[in-house]
Formats: structure tokens, C-alpha cells, sequence
């Protein structure tokens, strides 16, 4: 069967239509990718308002293409320019820059596309693989696990992207917890938050609260009067780039299944991922000394890395309805805009659906590798475009992407409010990644818990009885435990 | 650097620690409009997120005292804004985003979706002084013109 599914997934890819759709947007994705200032996020909740008119297979393939074609794309910017066009590609700049100056830009640009490439299918075999077997453990869940697997959601994700203040991450993930509860609540239809307004009391929409979080600061801060310097490209031989490649290959593979790991974490995105196989490759290297003065094990590593993470985020995305970072996020969105019900039933009602973005992934990833070998050779040229000219450009884009989603303008003033909010987050150093995480999922806790204390009338105990609560419970704990530092003062009690 | 930190988080505990109370606030009107027993009622969650909010700022708060105490926090507050004020790049931030405004929400509601991005794209590319007035005018226009053949022509989406 699961051939059958892989066939047809094949076949629907390999239509004339649905081919140029690939190219197209992976090209797009690659552009945007680039230009540091429009990260992935952006680049996939642009484009989902642009798919509304597009048959969902179409739609869905030109998604997965521009996801793919925008993390990669992250790479020509911190090579040639030392600033990362995403910042899942910040680990790539370290090494990649120094390799540029030393006149070999144009062999890391290729190492950087052909181990995102690699990263990006073997992140392929693992969503094969592991999201069936992550489904078979979510159908085990009932309303106590969602809850807490929400919170776990939140906590974890405030952990680890907060640069090591993890209060900071989670009240950030409140916040977006907060914003979800605006409007009329799924079980009652009770105004929560809305002051009479008809327009709250729908709800704010998710895509133009993600423009004004990840799109608007970047803007804002492009305003700033900058100087930089873009490297030329230059030529090299291919079978050099395989060579080291080949030298390479475990600390590429290692990476990759590092990045699947991580983006399997709710809300915890690729540049988390670029940097864990970046530093897992450096701390086990003979010279680790090599590493920041262009190494290319550090290039291989931080894009493998990065760009097998979108694999990963799309695994919890089938199996749970959760996602695994950020353009995941609005991956979701879309999905369930073109009619697909990802979760724990998603292999029951159409398990065609894994096969075809397994397959999508698999080309994107190709398209990807073609069109960044061709783009690399005008890399020095797009970058070179002025940002006083783009930045007005992509706020016009971040309005209209904002009032397609419903035609109304005032998502446009929500993608506005909430840009503003996150100008202000990212000033005070408040990760943005939870608070989307919390937003996304703040229905589901409100609605599992509610849903659960009424079955129980109104008693936590359940929770305590049940094996998975039981797990979720106690690394909820050990997470915020380790964040007040008790285990190393119960360690130091010890001695 | 550290105090810069510690001066940013003091301010944006304060604001969360006033929004803590807001929520906790409409939380409980929530709950005394829906009439409901706590566990069942809409109020639930936000009364719930309103009180580990108001934790999780309570920390903070803590956190950035050490080392001086509020006194500190609010002189190098004081520092900071006097370099902002001096600082050219913040007056450009503060137009930008102004003009980002005055188009979002003033010229997309009187003027047709054309004219108004015309208009803000010429005025935001003079002000961050992009190129020559025919540059700026010829990039105002083609983009304009390109965005309504791509979205509303070729992709058949209404624009604002």
C-alpha cells in the first residue's frame, strides 16, 4: 500500500503544472531565504495566502517547496556576507565567511546547498519512519495528555530558545497562551478578551499575528543605517566540493538525524538545529581549534543540520498536530486551510497525505540543490540590493499576506499591534518562537483541560494515574526544576 | 552589556507585571459573567495563565534588582534614553514605523489599494533616501503594479 501511496505521490509531483510549481517556488523560497531580513516563516505565510486559488496538492507542494528553498537560502547571505539570510543558517556565517575570504566562496556555498540537500532527505526517511510510529503512541492520548503535552510545548521550547534564561522563554510562551483565549472560548462560545468587539470575538488569526512576530522587527531594524561588504563568488571545482563532502559524510549524517531530533521538539525551530550539530561536530572534532576560521565540517554541519530539521517539525505536525518550529507552524495552518486534518487520525482518514509530503519534501530538496547551484552564480547581485528599497516592499507584501487569509482589514491591524509587540520582544530579548508555540496551542490547552476537570468533576487527580501524563508530568518538572538550578545545588548538598 | 540586560528585563517586568493583573482582572469578570463552577468555567485557563504570568514576572522582577537594586535600573534607564535620543538610526525606526502606521491605518481605509501603496512606498524610500526621486518613483510604481498583476490578475486574490 505504502508503495502505491509513494507512486501516486510521485506522479501527482511529476505533472507539468506541479513541476513548474516546485521550481517556482523553491526558487522563491531560495530568494527569499537570502535576503536577510525575510526569514522562512515570512517567506511560507506569504505564500499561503497566494495558494488559496491553487488545487491544495499544488498548494501543498509549493509550501514544502518554498520551507526548503527558504532554509537553505539562509546560507548564500552568511557566506558571502557574514549575516545569516534566516537565522537557522547563524552556525553556517562562522565558518563559511572566513572560507569566503580566503577567496572559496563559491566551494562553501556548495557544501552549505549540498548538505542542506542531504539533510533535507535523510529528514525524508526519518518522517517515514518515525511518524507512523509517533501516531501509534498519539492515539494513546486522551484530553489530560494534550494538555500537558501543550504545556510540555511551551516550557520546552521557552527552554531552549531563550539563550539561557528560560523564564524569559515561558513567559513568553504565557503570553501567546493568553492571546489564544481571545474571542468566543470552543467549549462555550463565552466572549473572552473581545470588549464587544465582533471582530475579536472571531478570534485573532494566526498567519497575521506570525507576519507581525517574525516579519516586523526585521523590518523595523533594517531602518538602521548599516555598512556592509558582499563577497564575490568565486569559481571552484566540483569534484573538490564532493571530495570533502565524502571525507565528511558522518558528521553530515550525524547532523541531520541531530536536526530531525530537535525539530521533533515543538516549537523549537532549525536554527536551534544549525547550531546543536554545529557544536556536536565541533566538541567531537580531533581540531577543534579549526572551527570559526572556516572549517567545512562547521559548514556541512550547521546546514545539515538546519535544513533536516524540517523533516523533523513536519513529524509532530502529522502525527499530533503540533509544530516543530516556527514555518511549521504556518505549514499547519495551511494545511488545515486546504482542507487536511493533521493529528493522531490523520494515517486513518488519509494516509496518502504522509506519502505526499514525504515525496514533495524529496523533490523540493532536488529542485533546491539545482536552483541554488545556478542562484550562487548571481548571489553577489541580489544581495546587493538595496534593503531601503526592499524593506517598504515587504511590509506592502506582510499587509497583503496578512488581508488575504480573510479578506478583512482588520488582520492587517493585528499583523501591525503584533508586530509592534514583537519589535519590543526581540529589543527586550524575549524569544519569539514560544510565544507563536503558544498561540498555536493555546485552544488545545484550554479545551483538554476544561475537558478533562469535567469528566473528573473537577479533580487533578487523574492525571497523576495515567503512564504518559505521568512522563509529560515529570520532565514538565525536571525542565523548570533544572531552570532554578536545584539539581546542582542538591548535588553540591551531596558532597 | 549585563546591566543593559538587567535594565531591560526591570521595565519589561513592570509591563508584564501590569498586564499580569490586567488579565487576572478581566479574568475574574469572566468568571462572575459565565456563572459557572471554576473548573467548567471559560475563565479557567486565563485565570490559570493570568497567575503564573504574574509569577513568572515576579521572578524577573527579582532577577534584575540584583546588583543595585531599582535605583541602578532606573538611572541606567535614564542613560539609555539620553543615547537614544542622540541616536540618528533611532529617529529613522521611529519614522519607519510611523509611516508603516499612517499607511495601515489611514491610507489603506481612504484611498484605494494602489494609490496608497504608491504613496507609502515614495515616502518611506525618500525618507530611508533609497536612490534619485525617478529611481524611487520607478520602483513605486512598478512594484505597485507588479503586486496587483500577481495577486489579483494572475492569482485572482482580492486586495485591502
Amino acid at each position: 500500500m505504502a508503495l502505491q501511496y509513494l507512486a501516486q505521490a510521485f506522479g501527482a509531483v511529476m505533472t507539468p503544472m506541479n513541476l513548474g510549481v516546485l521550481f517556482l517556488s523553491t526558487f522563491a523560497g531560495l530568494i527569499m531565504g537570502m535576503l536577510p531580513g525575510l526569514s522562512a516563516t515570512m517567506a511560507v505565510a506569504l505564500l499561503t495566502g497566494l495558494t488559496y486559488s491553487l488545487p491544495s496538492t499544488s498548494a501543498i507542494i509549493s509550501l514544502i517547496g518554498v520551507y526548503v528553498g527558504a532554509i537553505s537560502g539562509g546560507c548564500q547571505a552568511a557566506v558571502l556576507l557574514n549575516i545569516p539570510g534566516t537565522p537557522a543558517s547563524a552556525a553556517t556565517a562562522l565558518d563559511g565567511f572566513p572560507l569566503a575570504n580566503r577567496g572559496k566562496g563559491g566551494l562553501a556555498i556548495f557544501l552549505a546547498t549540498t548538505a542542506s540537500c542531504a539533510g533535507t532527505l535523510i529528514s525524508v526517511i526519518c518522517v517515514l519512519t518515525l511518524t507512523p510510529l509517533l501516531t501509534q503512541v498519539s492515539l494513546q492520548f486522551g484530553s489530560w495528555e494534550f494538555f500537558l503535552l501543550s504545556l510540555f510545548g511551551v516550557i520546552i521550547c521557552g527552554n531552549l530558545t531563550s539563550g539561557g534564561n528560560a523564564v524569559k522563554g515561558w513567559i513568553s510562551g504565557v503570553i501567546g497562551l493568553l492571546v489564544a483565549q481571545v474571542g468566543l472560548d470552543q467549549v462555550d462560545a463565552f466572549p473572552r478578551f473581545s470588549f464587544g468587539n465582533v471582530n475579536i470575538m472571531a478570534g485573532l488569526a494566526l498567519i497575521p499575528i506570525m507576519i507581525g512576530l517574525f516579519g516586523f522587527p526585521e523590518i523595523i531594524k533594517a531602518f538602521k543605517k548599516t555598512e556592509s561588504k558582499v563577497l564575490e563568488f568565486s569559481p571552484f571545482r566540483i569534484g573538490e566540493g564532493f571530495g570533502i563532502l565524502k571525507n565528511h559524510i558522518v558528521e553530515m549524517v550525524r547532523s541531520a538525524l541531530i536536526g530531525v531530533g530537535v525539530g521533533i521538539i515543538p516549537g523549537v525551530g532549525e536554527d536551534v538545529g544549525g547550531w546543536l550539530s554545529y557544536w556536536a561536530t565541533k566538541s567531537t572534532s580531533k581540531e577543534p581549534e579549526k572551527f570559526g576560521d572556516g572549517a567545512v565540517e562547521g559548514i556541512i554541519s550547521a546546514e545539515a543540520g538546519n535544513n533536516s530539521c524540517i523533516g523533523g517539525a513536519i513529524i509532530p505536525i502529522l502525527s499530533l498536530a503540533v509544530p516543530g518550529s516556527a514555518p511549521a507552524a504556518v505549514l499547519l495552518a495551511a494545511f488545515m486551510m486546504h482542507g487536511y486534518r493533521p493529528g493522531p487520525l490523520l494515517m486513518n482518514e488519509s494516509p496518502e497525505f504522509l506519502y505526499q509530503v514525504c515525496v514533495d519534501l524529496f523533490m523540493a530538496a532536488l529542485a533546491m540543490w539545482i536552483l541554488a547551484q545556478i542562484v550562487s552564480k548571481f548571489s553577489v547581485k541580489i544581495l546587493g540590493v538595496k534593503k531601503e528599497i526592499l524593506m517598504p516592499v515587504i511590509y506592502v507584501l506582510c499587509v497583503v499576506g496578512s488581508f488575504v487569509i480573510n479578506h478583512i482589514m482588520f488582520d492587517v491591524k493585528v499583523m501591525f499591534i503584533f508586530g509592534i509587540i514583537g519589535f519590543f520582544l526581540s529589543i527586550a530579548e524575549f524569544p519569539a518562537a514560544p510565544f507563536l508555540l503558544g498561540v498555536i496551542l493555546g485552544s488545545m490547552t484550554d479545551s483538554n483541560l476544561r475537558r478533562s476537570l469535567n469528566i473528573s468533576s473537577g479533580s487533578f487527580m487523574p492525571m497523576f494515574g495515567r503512564p504518559i501524563s505521568l512522563i509529560f508530568l515529570v520532565v514538565i518538572l525536571v525542565l523548570i526544576l533544572a531552570q532554578f538550578h536545584v539539581f546542582d545545588r542538591l548535588k553540591r548538598a551531596k558532597k | 552589556m549585563e546591566n543593559n540586560r538587567k535594565m531591560k528585563d526591570f521595565l519589561s517586568s513592570i509591563v508584564l507585571l501590569a498586564l499580569s493583573f490586567f488579565v487576572l482582572f478581566e479574568s475574574w469578570r469572566i468568571y462572575q459573567k459565565a456563572g459557572k463552577l471554576l473548573y467548567l468555567s471559560p475563565a479557567l485557563i486565563p485565570l490559570m495563565l493570568g497567575g503564573i504570568l504574574l509569577l513568572l514576572s515576579l521572578v524577573l522582577l527579582l532577577e534584575s534588582l540584583k546588583g543595585g537594586g531599582a535605583g541602578a535600573r532606573v538611572e541606567e534607564m535614564k542613560a539609555v534614553f539620553r543615547d537614544l535620543k542622540k541616536d540618528p538610526n533611532s529617529f529613522r525606526m521611529l519614522v519607519g514605523v510611523v509611516l508603516m502606521g499612517v499607511y495601515t491605518f489611514v491610507l489603506l481605509g481612504l484611498l484605494p489599494f494602489w494609490l496608497a501603496t504608491f504613496l507609502f512606498m515614495l515616502l518611506l524610500m525618500y525618507f530611508l533616501e533609497a536612490g534619485s526621486l525617478v529611481q524611487i518613483v520607478s520602483v513605486s510604481v512598478l512594484v505597485t503594479a507588479l503586486i496587483i498583476i500577481l495577486f489579483q490578475v494572475c492569482f485572482r486574490v482580492p486586495l485591502p
